[in-house]
């Protein structure tokens, strides 16, 4: 099943209004209208000039092509309420709509036709103006959303060639090249073409346009079935509630969604699933969505630990606005997670692991994904390159035994990036004898070294005119007992004869 | 040569059942004290100090004695931001030398130091964390308490750094170090080159025991912390005389 609805924008019906968009030579054009405008016989691709003289009162507002699309976008999120697979469809200009997946949801509105008038009496609400319509098939469901003359038609099972045989051949999502070809030949409405054979048909219309109506013509009657890519990937639980009084305190809508947290916890726990990232949507009577996510390290389906989460993020993150009436808390992300015995069985180590995972998901919650990780040892003798942190949400790493690849000392604080520091050593090609770092000048008591790093050529320098250099380490040690590692970039002489070798501070040892 | 000799660090029993005072303690001729659960804050001078301070914990908590069948808990790293653009981050490679795998490390970027109390009081509650570090200058009273009582509940050690002596206000803390680093004596097999780690250790506050001060030195092949006397590369640090165990 599918359902059509169409957003042109928002507008006072009373008073005629466009938008205008500049397109090419033709100047400025009508790129949407609104009923009042119609009716005075403007029309879409209209040229501004001709429309004024038709309306001189006409209001008109430059198009944001981009902001249509990103609002098209948020009505598809909040479309979610009827369907978890809701689909963009605004390829077409002056045919933007969205595509809801419904099959098997009527039932919870009551029926297929209730279930449309919800729709359109919420988009109403949400002063959305839009035309709704149901099909089996996307292709018929378009066409009847927007060649119909009656409200919320909808096509029982089966019938899509009975319902589309009246509507205009426009209905089809033909391009305006083909439509003119099938007018040519007296065929305007879609079922003028069902006696023709098909692959007649194909055939009199040679190129590209003859097979675009037998494709289109198969799709709307479901002869070819049609993919439709979600907005979001549809979650495979989802526990839902409206309300019939909207939501406009946080507090209640933090209970509302504890309930369903719970809820969904049961139906993960019926199929032995656990959730790895967990949205809470609340539908706003305006026809937005507002909510949040929260990421897990592990699966999980305990309700205490989601519900800390959740607060941990914070409930604040719901922008109410003017209430919400309805609200989702879904399994965006979902794992198989074996059932766990309560007792400690598993043993300490066990014990331990959920802890940690449990204490990750908190500070993730809190912090942020990128604030908390562990380190990965990379193979990789450059310093900053062999050691990176990857996020503590990952699986954590398998040990290996050939990790690391570096058995030299390593400082245990690394500066990022190395800064640069004056350093006079006795020997061209020697340790220093005294450096200047941070405008404190020491004298080097010990030294060790060098270790010498060549650059790893097979990766692109990070300035093409810069190829990277050399590196000679050393440890020194200053009268205090301070510990560090500096290095040399560059040979004298012998590499880059343009560039001096220049030192750098590179860490501090323990 | 091997001139050193580990110490057992002299308050295992007493630290841990926070009875009486050790004998010798304060004389320098036994270990400073091992860890105990609860809050402990060290002053660090900049620059090299800070390193000095993350080795010196490091090093204590992987010489300290656990108790059978234990594993190893996370060490957790809680920095804010500044502190890791000013003095650089963590190496896990270069704390393996202190016996740290790198599996054990979680490290936390916070941008607020409340954050960070906020954090540090997280990962000992949940009770994952043999040692939790925070860079954190600035700890109230209340905010300390908490602190001591999460890490004493989950048998971990908390330890603040910090870098400012002002900033040791009035706190909970357990133990108070002042720690910096020591010259150490030369490379075994190259007289010119550095060798293990020394620092100089301070307890200038102590709830369950005497204070004192000690000069340090990391062993890589015992993983322990031994005594050197006198300041080291003074003549008597060349060898560090042998010591008399607590």
């Amino acid at each position: 099943m599918t359902v059509w609805a169409k957003a042109p924008g928002r507008s006072r019906p009373a008073e005629p209004f466009a938008l205008v968009e500049r397109v090419g030579s033709r100047g400025l054009v009508l790129t949407g209208l609104n009923d009042a405008a119609r009716a005075l016989g403007l029309r879409w691709g209209q040229s501004h000039a001709d429309a004024c003289a038709i309306a001189p009162d006409l209001v008109s507002h430059p198009a944001e092509p981009e902001r249509a699309r990103e609002a098209l976008r948020k009505l598809a999120l909040w479309a979610e309420r009827w369907s978890p697979a809701v689909s963009v469809d605004a390829d077409r200009p002056q045919h933007e709509g969205l595509f809801l997946d419904v099959t098997g949801a009527a039932h919870l509105w009551g029926g297929e036709a209730e279930m449309l008038a919800d729709l359109r009496r919420r988009l109403e609400a949400a002063d959305v103006e839009a035309r709704v319509a149901m099909a089996g098939t996307p292709g018929a469901a378009w066409a009847l959303a927007r060649f119909t003359a009656h409200q919320d038609p909808i096509a029982p099972p089966g019938q899509e060639k009975a319902a589309l045989a009246g509507l205009p051949v426009e209905g089809l999502r033909l391009s305006e090249k083909a439509v003119r070809l099938l007018g040519r030949f007296g065929l305007r409405r879609i079922g003028d073409l069902y006696p023709i054979p098909r692959a007649g048909l194909a055939r009199r219309f040679r190129g590209p346009e003859g097979l675009e109506v037998v494709a289109n013509l198969d799709r709307a009657l479901g002869l070819v079935g049609e993919a439709l890519k979600p907005e979001t990937a549809p979650a495979a639980y989802r526990a839902y509630q409206v309300f019939f009084d909207p939501i406009i305190v946080g507090e209640g809508a933090a209970e509302r969604a504890a309930d369903l947290t719970r809820d969904l916890c049961a139906q993960l726990e019926r199929d032995g699933m656990g959730a790895r990232k967990v949205v809470v949507t609340g539908f706003r009577v305006d026809g937005r969505t507002t909510g949040f996510e929260i990421a897990l390290g592990a699966p999980s389906r305990k309700p205490d630990h989601l519900l800390r989460l959740l607060r941990e993020k914070g409930w604040e993150r719901l922008d109410l606005g003017f209430g919400i009436d309805a609200l989702m808390v879904s399994a965006a992300v979902a794992q198989p997670l074996a059932a766990v015995q309560a007792d400690s069985e598993a043993g300490p180590a066990a014990a331990d692991a959920a802890a940690r995972a449990a204490l990750v998901d908190r500070l993730v919650a809190r912090l942020g994904d990128r604030a908390v990780g562990r380190p990965v040892l990379r193979e990789s003798w450059i310093p900053e390159r062999s050691e990176g942190m990857e996020s503590a949400l990952a699986a954590a790493p398998v040990p290996s035994a050939k990790r690391g690849g570096v058995s030299q000392e390593r400082p245990l604080l690394l500066l990022n990036p190395p800064e640069p520091i004056e350093a006079l050593a006795d020997l061209p090609d020697g340790a220093p004898a005294r450096f200047v770092w941070r405008r404190v000048a020491r004298r080097v008591a010990r030294s060790s070294g060098p270790e010498r790093l060549s650059p790893e050529w097979w990766r692109p320098a990070a300035r093409s005119d810069r190829p990277a250099r050399t590196r000679d380490y050393y440890k020194l040690e200053d009268g205090e007992g301070g510990r560090y590692w500096v290095f040399r970039e560059g040979l004298y002489g012998r590499e880059d004869a343009e560039r001096v070798p220049t030192w750098w501070m590179h860490g501090v040892f323990g | 040569m091997s001139p050193l000799r580990h110490v057992k660090p002299a308050s295992q029993m007493s630290a841990r059942t926070g009875k009486g005072p050790t004998p010798g303690g304060a004389a320098g001729l036994a270990g400073p004290p091992a860890p105990v659960p609860g809050l402990e804050e060290a002053v660090v001078r900049g620059g090299p100090g800070a390193s000095a301070g993350l080795g010196f914990h490091l090093a204590r908590l992987t010489a300290s004695p656990r108790p059978e069948g234990a594993h190893d808990r996370l060490v957790a790293l809680v920095t804010p931001g500044a502190w890791t653009r000013e003095r650089g981050r963590v190496l896990a490679r270069g704390a393996q030398r202190y016996g740290i795998d790198p599996e054990r490390w979680l490290f936390v970027r916070v941008e607020k130091e409340a954050q960070a109390l906020w954090a540090l009081e997280e990962i000992l509650r949940a009770g994952a964390a043999d040692l939790a570090l925070g860079m954190v200058e600035q700890v109230s009273l209340t905010q300390s308490r908490r602190l001591d009582m999460a890490a004493r509940d989950s048998g971990a050690t908390v330890a603040l750094l910090k870098t400012k002596e002002e900033a040791v206000g009035l706190s909970c803390a357990r133990r108070r170090w002042r720690v910096s680093p020591l010259p150490s004596a030369p490379h075994r097999w190259d007289p010119r080159a550095p060798g293990a780690p020394r620092w100089r250790a301070e307890l200038t506050r102590r709830r369950d025991g005497p204070t004192g001060a000690w000069n340090l030195e990391w062993n890589d092949e015992t993983g322990r912390l031994d005594l050197v006397e006198g300041l080291a590369g003074d003549g008597l640090g060349q060898g560090a005389r042998q010591v008399a165990s607590g």
